[in-house]
């Protein structure tokens, strides 16, 4: 099944109001996030954390290629969850769950930055185009 | 182990954000973010974000340890 899992900010004056902003509009939003789950697992329970990412070369072990390099829990945990099913059949998503968020942040000794595996190439990364990927692939260099 | 202690991602480079989120259906996968790749100096310039071990049940080609410049 599909569900679109959308994360909002519980109170739209939390810390950090002034940079939740749409874009390019630049709309104040409480949108904190989105995920596209087709796991068929639950939905968010509460309690469960927003994962954030950054990217920072120096602090990293291996070559990212431009791609994020470490992650830990965000300051935004579930305090509640809605859940909204298709009844026609013919939704684009099965399931809508708005899953509103808390300010919370960890103390930071006891959130670190862990340091994420670099991301995998494969013909999907180009929409399943063989041609495409194949192009790609021989135009990596390759190191001994 | 609550879903508040799994911090697991699996990343993968890809074109756009619409060939994401058919991995996503394709595979299984729950879609945590699509991400503007930095200074991409090929056509895959978005970067997606699984949860968990996002692996293919046989896969096809892993660079994850290469070098594309």
């Amino acid at each position: 099944m599909s569900r679109l899992i959308i994360f909002k900010a519980d109170d739209s004056s939390a810390p950090g109001w002034e940079t939740r902003t749409l874009q390019p509009g630049g709309s104040l939003t409480d949108l904190l996030g989105q995920h596209f789950d087709y796991s068929n697992g639950p939905v968010p329970e509460v309690g469960y954390r927003l994962p954030e990412f950054k990217h920072d070369d120096a602090a990293a072990t291996f070559d990212h290629r431009g791609g994020v390099t470490h992650q830990r829990l965000s300051p935004w945990r579930v305090s509640r969850v809605d859940e909204y099913v298709g009844n026609t059949g013919q939704e684009a998503m099965d399931d809508v769950v708005i899953a509103y968020c808390a300010y919370a942040p960890l103390p930071e000794d006891q959130n670190p930055w862990v340091e994420t595996a670099p991301a995998i190439v494969s013909p999907d990364s180009f929409g399943g185009d063989m041609a495409a990927y194949e192009a790609w692939k021989s135009r990596q260099v390759v190191t001994v | 182990m609550t879903q508040s202690s799994d911090r697991s991602t699996t990343s993968h480079f890809a074109i756009n954000e619409d060939c994401c989120r058919k991995m996503a259906a394709k595979y299984g996968w729950t879609l945590l973010e699509a991400r503007r790749r930095i200074a991409a100096r090929d056509p895959l310039v978005v970067e997606c974000i699984f949860k968990g071990d996002a692996q293919f049940p046989k896969s096809p080609m892993d660079f994850s340890g290469g070098n594309d410049q």
